[in-house]
Order: structure tokens, then sequence, then C-alpha cells
């Protein structure tokens, strides 16, 4: 088989795609993953902004339990409580901080 | 023209992209044909291979053409598919009970269509890397280098690859085309 037959023989292998609609489809696909791209990102905005609000809050919320005498369980002004507090606002924020950046970076 | 749309599209055209699509869709379906052997499947490929190299279209550098970068990521993606579902190889020794002919007169007297669909039946009988090759070597007219880069080979397995294609399209050949022809003609 000689080489220039096989080139002119293999110019008859090129193939079509049959559907007629196929760039359509394509480039409908390709909006649609563009509109979804963009509702996640304003999720994560969104998530960022509550994010930032729940920090800030938990931070106001420490500061006053501090100023305040209260008991719990019967002991009274405890550093245990607000120790406790302290513990779960910093865990909160800790794994949803750590949700968050990954959420933002693999997009 | 390639550079043009590809600005266009990273500016925010996303319409732009269709050129594109329209453009490279054949041989891109012509391609996967050849490693996954199935029109449905194919078509999905170049589909999902036209997604993927219009979100990653800011990271093409332009430091070869934009056709041997698409092909790249076709050719990943019909490879993708294939692993899913099991390659699929052709037995050379076991296809047809056929006397081969050194001869290759007979293709001469077959019409177009009649030539087109035993050249593809050929290829789709190939295995997938050999049919690949062919067709990015002869159709696609690619040179060793760019097919290495399409298929991510090195250039002794794009050569050696080619080699053995060239031998195992001319063996089927003869022994397929010269006993289904003869019926047809």
């Amino acid at each position: 088989m000689e080489e220039r037959e096989l080139k002119d023989w293999m110019q008859h292998s090129k193939l079509e795609i049959k559907l007629p609609d196929f760039e359509d489809n394509v480039m409908d696909a390709i909006r649609e993953k563009q509109a979804s791209e963009k509702s996640v990102w304003k999720n994560i905005r969104w998530s960022w902004f509550f994010f930032l609000v729940g920090l800030a809050l938990g931070l106001i919320a420490t500061t006053l339990f501090a100023s305040f005498d209260f008991g719990f369980a019967g002991i009274s002004n405890s550093k245990l409580v607000l120790l406790a507090f302290e513990v779960v606002v910093i865990f909160i924020l800790a794994t949803q901080f750590d949700k968050l950046i990954r959420v933002t970076f693999r997009k | 023209m390639d550079d043009l749309y590809i600005k266009k599209v990273i500016d925010g055209d996303t319409e732009a992209f269709r050129y594109f699509v329209s453009q490279y869709k054949d041989m891109a379906f012509t391609l996967s044909m050849s490693v996954v052997k199935n029109e449905f499947l194919a078509t999905d490929v170049v589909q999902e291979a036209f997604m993927k190299a219009f979100q990653n279209l800011k990271k093409f550098k332009g430091n070869s053409k934009f056709s041997t970068w698409f092909y790249r990521i076709v050719v990943n993606e019909s490879i993708k598919v294939i692993r899913k579902k099991g390659e699929q190889n052709v037995d050379l020794n076991s296809s047809h009970n056929l006397h081969p002919v050194s001869d290759t007169s007979v293709i001469d007297q077959l019409k177009e269509d009649e030539r087109e669909f035993y050249i593809n039946e050929i290829l789709n009988r190939l295995p997938a890397t050999e049919s690949l090759v062919l067709r990015l070597f002869y159709l696609n007219e690619n040179n060793i280098a760019e097919i290495c880069e399409i298929t991510g080979w090195s250039e002794s397995k794009v050569k050696v690859t080619l080699h053995r294609a060239r031998k195992n399209m001319e063996k089927l050949f003869t022994k397929y085309l010269k006993g289904e022809a003869k019926t047809l003609i």
C-alpha cells in the first residue's frame, strides 16, 4: 500500500455529527453552565457576608457575657461558662471558615 | 482567525465560541470516534470537550495551535470514556475468513459513499490508538510533534503506532474489503 494511496483513502474517513442542532445544544449547555456558575458565586458572596456578620456578633456576645454576672448549674459568674461559649463560637467559626475557603478556592 | 475569536470569548462574548463549535465539531467527532467507536458516546465526548475548552480558554497560552490544544482535550475525554467502559480492540486474526490479496484495485471500483463506508468500517475495527494516529496523520495532516502533543505520547511511540497502524490497515483492508466488496460489485 503506497503512502499517497493511503492518504487518498484517509480523506474519506472524516465523519460528521448527525445532530443538526448540535451547535445550539453546546451553546445552550455553555450558557446554562455560566448561569449556574454566576449563581454559585452569588451564594458564595452571601455566605462570606453572613460569616462576617456571625463573626462580629460572636465577638460582641463574648465581650458582653464577660461583663455580666450570671450563673449556670449552680456555678455563679463562672469563667467556665464563658470559656465554653467562646470555645463553641470559635469552633463554629473555624469550621465554617474552612468550608468557605475550600468552596471559594475550588471555584 | 482562531486568535480573534479566542480574544472575543475571553472578553465576554460567549456567542463567539460558536465559531469554534462549527469549525471543529466534525474533526473532533471523527477523532473521538476513532477512540470510543460509538456515535452517541463520541457526540457526548465532543460536547464535553467543548465545555471544557470554553471553561479553560483563559489558560490557553497560544504556544500551539488552538486545534492541537482542543484535540488534546477531545482525546483525553475519549480515553476517560473508554476507561470507564473498557477498551475494545479488534482481533486481526479472527476477523473474516478471507484470502489476503496483494492488489488494491478493488477500492477504485467503489463509489464515493461506499469508499467512505468501508474506510470508516476498517478504521472502526482497528485499535483506538491506531485509528486515532492514522486520522491525525493522514486526515488532519498533523506532524509527529503535533500528534505527540495531542496524544501525550513520546515521539517513538507515535512512530511505532503509526507504522503498526499502516500495516494493520493494509491487513484489514485486504481481508475485509476484498471479500465484502466482491459481493457488492
